[in-house]
């Protein structure tokens, strides 16, 4: 446990004490517990952006159902468990057991004649690696985008009152639309569970094999497309990143069956001719008179498995001979699919940065609950909060990483760059801020650093910075100097509010 | 079809001139003309990203329409017929009163004007971009013009198609199989099925998605709902241009475009029907008004005794016909007041419109921070008053072309209504340059400023810190004190910036109402402009339609006199004459007959 945690958890036990036998009491101990589990990455976006698929694909099974039901419409959390357990949790606040069975590997649930709008949420329990080190929650989709044109759909977009939320990072899920298009930016208007904002958020631009409607290159251009929604303001504002990935693909790939390759490896064994002329469309492909060895229930499988892309892709790689197990073709589609990228992008930048994460969202839930008390105890609790949040050094970078990717600070354009790499874009470890190779000499590293740390002192104590920059300049300086510590092995101080007379606050409340 | 049309008009015109009326000579010459250019505008429609240029490539052959998987089309396309390729553009004009003349480019050029890539957000002001192919199916005088994505019910792109929808002869409205049809594209068929007689719903991209029948059938659904007898076309580019490739007809079919293009040549058809109809209607008027001083005299000639009653009649005929001529004439009348109402109605609707769109804004100031959310309600507030104005104009269109008929109500048979097509594109643009006026920025306090205010705020915590502090024997004023001291004073910054909020809302309210009073000034002035144009229009057309009668009925009247002073020996032959004449435009009648014949039992 890092030291962040410890004080929360501290700070936590201590309301407890106040509040104990008062109703805030089970909040608080869910807070306590909270801090302990896996960190919690919510799936969201609109409906049929691909979000069970992509859950699928990352929980490596075919557990949540892809097609409608009723199940789609609760919020259902996937979580390591020691055996296989699906429980109810109601709003009154009882919970109860479920019965499922699996069906084509989707879990049914039998409700037990609980109507959907009593379930608060449903969760999961099931004993695989792939949610040991997250807890994945998929969030009913957003309805189909409001018919009015009214001005109300950009609420999302006033981050201004930060509360607390069931999930520590959100995947945001939207399909290929345009940048202008009010519905795109609508498919981030989720207060629900989450919401967005470039340190807890990571965009998907998912079902991306269908951005070529069926032409192989499909994944560049999903990368080009990626690359363009990243660049653009008002999602720099919302989250870190966008990756392309290719859902269903990425799903078929973790969960190929033996059975699969095999029927894949007769197809492309088939003469060319005969395998172009079912490959023509997924009509020709799936038609009862098409010839060939393999049956047009075979054939209407792998359609639904893969889709036109995915045969598409996978032919060649069995007949070039790149492929000669299904382990070897599951691997080299999950490479394709750009799952691989997301999950380690997910563990990169969210995995690295739990501790701050989690007592982020617990300090935000604390907060709720004992901002709104009085008495002497409560306020001088909240003022311990207030003073944990205001003084840790990684809220005020991440309070600096918001207003900066708002746009609120004026960093000359030339800083852009830095400024983004030393709050951990390209992660946090000493290289990777410094700009280098993982593998570079330390020494490289350090100079490096060590310049970013003269740069930054001068922008600090330039008469020509505004009190912004060079407020902003004073964190980035103590960063630079943590990750030198780091990398010379020192750990950083327990109190790194000494020497500075002022926190940093532009942003709308210490923790955002 | 068009070719014997046109060999009649031109027979009709040589009798007219042959007979003095240069009058109805020059109304048929426009006929000619109307008949010559049978352009049927197709507008082809839809989200971005549902395969529209794809279609229209896949239609005619040729990459005119760039495509790409990002987003492509950026300005709107024309595609008609010509015997060689050529391609135009056209530009906005700096000075929006000019009218600006297209420039020849490359045909390779193209993307450089249309596509996204070349031209960014249509930042060379492309007004539109013409191509002319020499292409079997363009040549019924199809013209497929290719749209920018409607992109959200509320964008500028869909304003703009709105306003467009009038203008259409038909509409191709695209959507792709991957999913069922959602609310805005449902809501812009509402829209359009006011707007457009001749739909038709494509789904495209049918190779790719294997459940595409179930789509269509859920689409179909839809379309049932809102009431949408239209047919359903299913299409697949990449076969269309794969059976191209193998000449392969099983695969062409399958891709759907010989069914697209069937239905492109009904809508042609339909079309030169409606304007061989029309055309039919103006030749029957023409006879029947060459025909009117031959039958006035042969009824004098043979009757020569009730020649006087003849006289009276077409005297009286003349009284009638003068005062339509005349300023005081009915239709004049319920013209001029249709147009006053029609404006005062038009300005009222207008306004309605705008104060919900106020109110609607001023919701949303009051939810949220201002300077949070400036950009993203600027353009939506732009494209909110774009989108009202593309209805407004909607509306307008609808009542003038009521007018307008009720306008030919007072004149008889032979004067037919003609349909009226405003024209709303310079009205929206004066909409978008107007701009808003003012951003509003964040105007908070700098980091500086901010602490004062928390020092000021935080004289309490001080206090209390101090006193503490003495307990504890430490020095009072020490950095961690002044630290903490700022820390506590949270919530005298918070009382700040709650003011402040407040003054940028009234800062963002006023900005509002200013640049919505500005966008309805501007566009009241625009509609009543074009109502003053709609007015004068039908006001040319119906006078001359009043000239020509009067100018018909006082050569019967002269005839018929004529007839009375002729003796009994050259009588005879006049009438054998006039008899000739007689059979001569209704030899011309029958071809005009037979001519209508041809188009009768086909689909329109």
């Amino acid at each position: 446990m890092t030291e962040l945690i410890g004080r929360v958890r501290q700070l936590v036990e201590q309301a407890e004490r106040i509040y104990d036998s008062t109703p805030a009491a089970t909040e608080l101990a869910a807070i306590r517990n909270r801090l302990a589990e896996p960190l919690r990455v919510a799936v969201a976006g609109r409906v049929k952006a691909g979000k069970s698929t992509l859950l699928n694909a990352l929980v490596g099974e075919q557990l949540a159902p892809t097609d409608a039901g009723e199940c789609t419409k609760i919020v259902t959390w996937y979580r390591h468990g020691p055996t296989y357990r699906v429980t109810l949790e109601l709003r009154d606040g009882s919970r109860r057991q479920a019965r499922f069975h699996r069906n084509a590997g989707a879990i049914e649930v039998d409700l037990g004649g609980v109507p959907a709008a009593e379930i608060d949420r449903m969760v999961i329990e099931w004993p695989t690696s792939r949610l040991a080190d997250m807890t994945l929650i998929d969030t009913p989709g957003i309805e189909s985008i409001s018919t009015d044109v009214s001005a109300r759909t950009m609420t999302f977009l006033a981050p201004g009152d930060e509360r607390a939320t069931d999930a520590d990072a959100v995947v945001y899920l939207m399909r290929h639309l345009h940048a202008t298009d009010l519905s795109f930016l609508e498919s981030f208007h989720d207060a629900e569970v989450a919401k967005a904002n470039p340190i807890n958020a990571i965009g998907v631009l998912s079902r991306a094999d269908e951005i070529g409607v069926g032409r192989t290159d499909a994944m560049r251009s999903a990368k080009r497309i990626a690359e363009r929604y990243r660049l653009d303001p008002k999602l720099r504002a919302l989250c870190q990143t966008v990756l392309p990935v290719a859902g269903l693909l990425a799903e078929t790939a973790t969960t190929l069956t033996e059975d699969e390759f095999r029927a894949l490896e007769t197809l492309a064994n088939q003469p060319r001719n005969e395998t172009d002329e079912l490959m023509l469309s997924a009509d020709r492909f799936i038609a009862d008179h098409a010839t060939g060895k393999l049956t047009p229930l075979e054939r209407r499988h792998l359609l639904d498995r893969f889709g036109i892309f995915g045969i598409r892709v996978a032919l060649p790689l069995i007949r070039l001979g790149r492929c000669a197990r299904a382990r070897d073709l599951a691997d080299t589609l999950i490479g394709r699919s750009g799952v691989d990228a997301l999950r380690s992008e997910l563990l990169e930048r969210f995995g690295a940065r739990r501790d701050i994460l989690q007592g982020r969202s617990a300090l935000l839930a604390l907060d709720a609950v004992v901002g709104a008390a009085t008495g002497p105890e409560a306020r001088e609790l909240s003022r311990e909060i207030e003073r944990v949040a205001a003084g840790e050094h990684a809220f005020a970078e991440i309070r600096l990483m918001n207003d900066h990717r708002r746009g609120l600070i004026p960093f000359p354009s030339g800083d852009h760059e830095m400024v983004e790499r030393l709050l951990g874009v390209h992660g946090r470890s000493p290289a990777a801020m410094a700009g280098l190779a993982p593998d570079a000499p330390p020494d490289d590293v350090r100079a490096s650093l060590v310049e970013a740390v003269e740069h930054w002192r001068r922008r600090q104590e330039s008469p020509l910075s505004t009190r912004e920059l060079s407020e902003a300049a004073r964190i980035l300086v103590r960063t630079c100097e943590g990750a030198l510590e780091r990398l010379d092995g020192r750990t950083q101080p327990a109190m790194p509010l000494r020497g500075s007379k002022m926190t940093y606050q532009t942003g709308s409340g210490a923790l955002t | 079809m068009y070719d014997t049309a046109l060999a009649t008009v031109q027979l009709t015109m040589d009798a007219a001139k042959a007979y003095g009326r240069d009058d109805l000579a020059y109304r048929l010459s426009h006929v000619a003309d109307r008949l010559r250019d049978p352009a049927v505008r197709v507008l082809v429609v839809g989200e971005f990203k549902q395969g529209k240029s794809s279609l229209i490539n896949a239609l005619v052959n040729a990459p005119v329409c760039p495509v790409d998987d990002d987003v492509a089309t950026s300005a709107p396309t024309a595609i008609r017929y010509a015997e060689e390729p050529w391609a135009t553009v056209t530009y906005e004009p700096d000075d929006p009163s000019s009218e600006p003349a297209p420039e020849a480019i490359e045909l390779d050029a193209l993307p450089l004007y249309v596509a996204e890539g070349g031209n960014p957000g249509n930042r060379r002001r492309v007004r539109i971009v013409e191509v002319g192919l020499p292409r079997r199916i363009l040549s019924q005088g199809v013209v497929l013009i290719d749209t920018p994505g409607v992109g959200g019910l509320g964008s500028a792109h869909t304003a703009t198609t709105v306003a467009a929808l009038p203008m259409a002869d038909a509409l191709l409205f695209l959507t792709d199989a991957s999913q069922e049809l959602t609310a805005p594209e449902l809501e812009f068929l509402a829209t359009a099925r006011d707007a457009c007689p001749n739909i038709a719903f494509v789904l495209t991209k049918i190779d790719f998605y294997p459940e595409w029948r179930r789509i269509r059938d859920i689409d179909a659904a839809h379309l049932e709902r809102l009431g949408m007898d239209v047919p359903i076309l299913t299409t697949s580019a990449t076969l269309r241009r794969k059976a191209i490739e193998s000449k392969d007809r099983a695969l062409n079919l399958e891709s759907g475009y010989p069914y697209l293009a069937e239905h492109l040549a009904t809508v042609a058809s339909g079309d030169a029907n409606r304007s061989i109809k029309t055309a039919v209607a103006d030749l029957h008027g023409a006879v029947d008004q060459l025909r009117s001083a031959f039958v006035a005299e042969k009824e004098t000639l043979e009757h020569p005794d009730d020649a006087s009653a003849v006289v009276a009649r077409f005297t009286q005929a003349k009284a009638k016909a003068e005062e339509l001529r005349s300023k005081a004439a009915k239709w004049q009348v319920t013209l001029n007041d249709g147009i006053a109402d029609l404006t005062a109605d038009i300005d009222h609707v207008l306004r309605a419109r705008m104060r919900l769109t106020t109110r609607e804004a001023e919701a949303t100031i009051d939810e949220q921070d201002p300077a949070e959310i400036w950009d993203e309600f600027e353009q939506w507030l732009q494209r909110r008053v774009s989108h009202d104005l593309a209805q407004t104009y909607l509306e307008l269109s609808a009542r003038a072309d009521e007018l307008s008929e009720r306008v030919a109500g007072h004149f008889d048979d032979g004067v037919e209504s003609i349909r009226i097509e405003p024209d709303a594109t310079d009205a929206l643009q004066t909409a978008a340059a107007i701009e808003t006026r003012k951003r509003i920025e964040d105007e908070s306090p700098s980091i500086g400023g901010k602490g004062l205010i928390a020092m000021r705020g935080s004289y309490g915590g001080f206090l209390m810190f101090g006193m503490i502090a003495r307990m504890a024997g430490l020095a009072m004023l020490n950095p961690a004190t002044a630290v903490i001291g700022v820390l506590m004073g949270t919530k005298a910054v918070r009382d700040e910036k709650r003011r402040r909020l407040t003054m940028r809302r009234q800062q963002a309210k006023i900005t509002t109402r200013q640049y919505i009073d500005d966008a309805t000034f501007a566009i009241a002035k625009e509609t009543r402009d074009t109502l003053r144009q709609v007015q004068r229009h039908l006001r040319d057309h119906y006078q001359g339609r009043a000239e020509e009668m009067n100018r018909s009925i006082s050569e019967s009247l002269q005839a018929a006199k004529g007839a009375m002073k002729i003796d009994t020996e050259q009588r005879t032959r006049r009438l054998r004459d006039v008899v000739a004449e007689l059979q001569r435009l209704d030899g011309l009648r029958q071809r005009i007959d037979a001519l209508e014949g041809s188009t009768e039992g086909k689909p329109t």
